[in-house]
């Protein structure tokens, strides 16, 4: 098993979250438990990364030595998406403007959202051509 | 005073390219051409300014050289260790080596201009090789090739059951992974997908050979993104893929060219 970067990002991010101190109120406490409760995650481990085109970067630790990184849509009242890795795998969450109740890209695309210990990098994808 | 002559060409893209290597916001490990480029210039420029040997350097003899190496206590490497059975006239060729690497080391730094190229060089080379592993990634734990497969109507079905709107002379099936069956395609926004199916021979109904249950994930991106499926390892669910794995695991998919690449992250093991 190795711990070298299996994703190629872009050499610079379009955008860098810190972390910041904010507590998980109530609300991402109970997506945790409703939305992904398979995940295990402990709600008392939740890190905040502040809000980048209306998601909300949260990370975690779950039962089972993961991290896991979700996008809250706090207005749709629920993840946009979500993942868990174990180390020493990257950890990346890819929020797309199809299918996944998102409306803030820019255009047509994914945003990559990539865990990278104290911070969360974004990077955004365009679909070409579209509108 | 003397005056330095303007610098040429080469020796402004050096210094270019050396701030993107050493600088305060280093940038040059995502860019292979330009850290292959450093290296070439690197590479001229130390032979440029070394002095032109008088003479071919040869290595001694490995007998001598056994004879002749100072003694080094600080470096426990420096000590020949003789396996059982094994003369010391049969292990010089360990001292050798290390004769030659402190030699190289010794005409490598002996002037502070030889010093600072010869680190730039190995500072050089392990940004080099982290971005060839960047780019070529690292070594999967399996690699499925397309296969020809007769569940292609199912596929079909499956795949416009979650909106996925495929050209289907893109579609394409690879080779299994713990009972998982990768599918790609291209649809007609022109996102590259990738699917994984459920065959599930070992839990839940019965299924006809080769014959997929259901989509257990899928990614679409837009084209030139990686693109990456992960399953999880839950034990809410009752996957038939999962035996045998720890919970927590993740089994990432991630397609190429003309395959898929399979990498297991097992979960650490519970006290």
């Amino acid at each position: 098993m190795t711990n070298l970067v299996l994703v190629s990002a872009p050499p610079h991010p379009d955008a860098t979250l810190q972390r910041t101190a904010a507590q998980a109120d109530e609300r991402v406490l109970r997506l945790v438990r409703e939305e992904r409760p398979h995940f295990e995650i402990d709600g008392s481990t939740l890190r905040a990364y502040g809000s980048y085109l209306g998601l909300e970067l949260w990370s975690a630790e779950n039962a089972f030595g993961s991290q896991c990184l979700m996008a809250v849509e706090r207005s749709k009242n629920l993840f946009s998406e979500a993942g868990c890795a174990p180390p020493p795998a990257d950890l990346f969450i890819d929020v797309s403007s199809w299918g996944d109740a998102f409306d803030g890209h820019p255009g047509e695309g994914i945003i990559r959202f990539f865990l990278r210990g104290a911070t969360v990098d974004a990077y955004i994808y365009f679909l070409p051509g579209a509108d | 005073m003397e005056r330095r002559p303007p610098p040429s060409d080469a020796e402004r893209e050096l210094n270019e390219l050396r701030a993107r290597a050493y600088g305060p916001d280093p940038d040059i490990g995502s860019d292979p051409a330009a850290l292959a480029r450093l290296v070439e210039l690197e590479a001229a420029h130390v032979a440029d300014r070394a002095p032109r040997p008088r003479r071919e350097f040869r290595a001694p003899p490995a007998a001598d050289a056994s004879q002749t190496a100072p003694p080094v206590t600080a470096d426990p490497a420096a000590h020949q260790v003789v396996p059982p059975g094994v003369s010391m006239d049969e292990a010089p060729t360990v001292t050798s080596s290390i004769n030659s690497w402190r030699s190289l080391w010794r005409r490598a730094t002996v002037t502070r201009s030889r010093r600072i190229s010869f680190i730039a060089a190995i500072v050089v080379g392990a940004l080099l090789g982290y971005a060839v592993t960047e780019v070529l990634g690292p070594h999967p734990d399996e690699t499925l090739h397309p296969t020809a497969t007769a569940a292609k109507d199912r596929v079909i079905q499956l795949m416009a059951a979650i909106g996925v709107d495929g050209d289907l002379s893109t579609l394409r099936g690879f080779e299994r992974y713990r009972d998982v069956e990768p599918w790609s395609v291209v649809d007609a926004e022109g996102r590259r997908c990738l699917m994984a199916l459920d065959l599930g021979r070992t839990t839940g109904p019965p299924s006809p050979e080769g014959w997929p249950r259901g989509i257990l994930n899928a990614q679409c991106v837009p084209p030139g993104t990686e693109l990456f499926v992960d399953l999880g390892v839950w034990p809410a669910f009752n996957d038939a893929y999962t035996e045998g794995l720890p919970d927590g695991t993740i089994i990432r998919f991630r397609l190429r060219e003309d395959a898929v690449h399979v990498f297991l992250y097992p979960a650490p093991e519970a006290d």
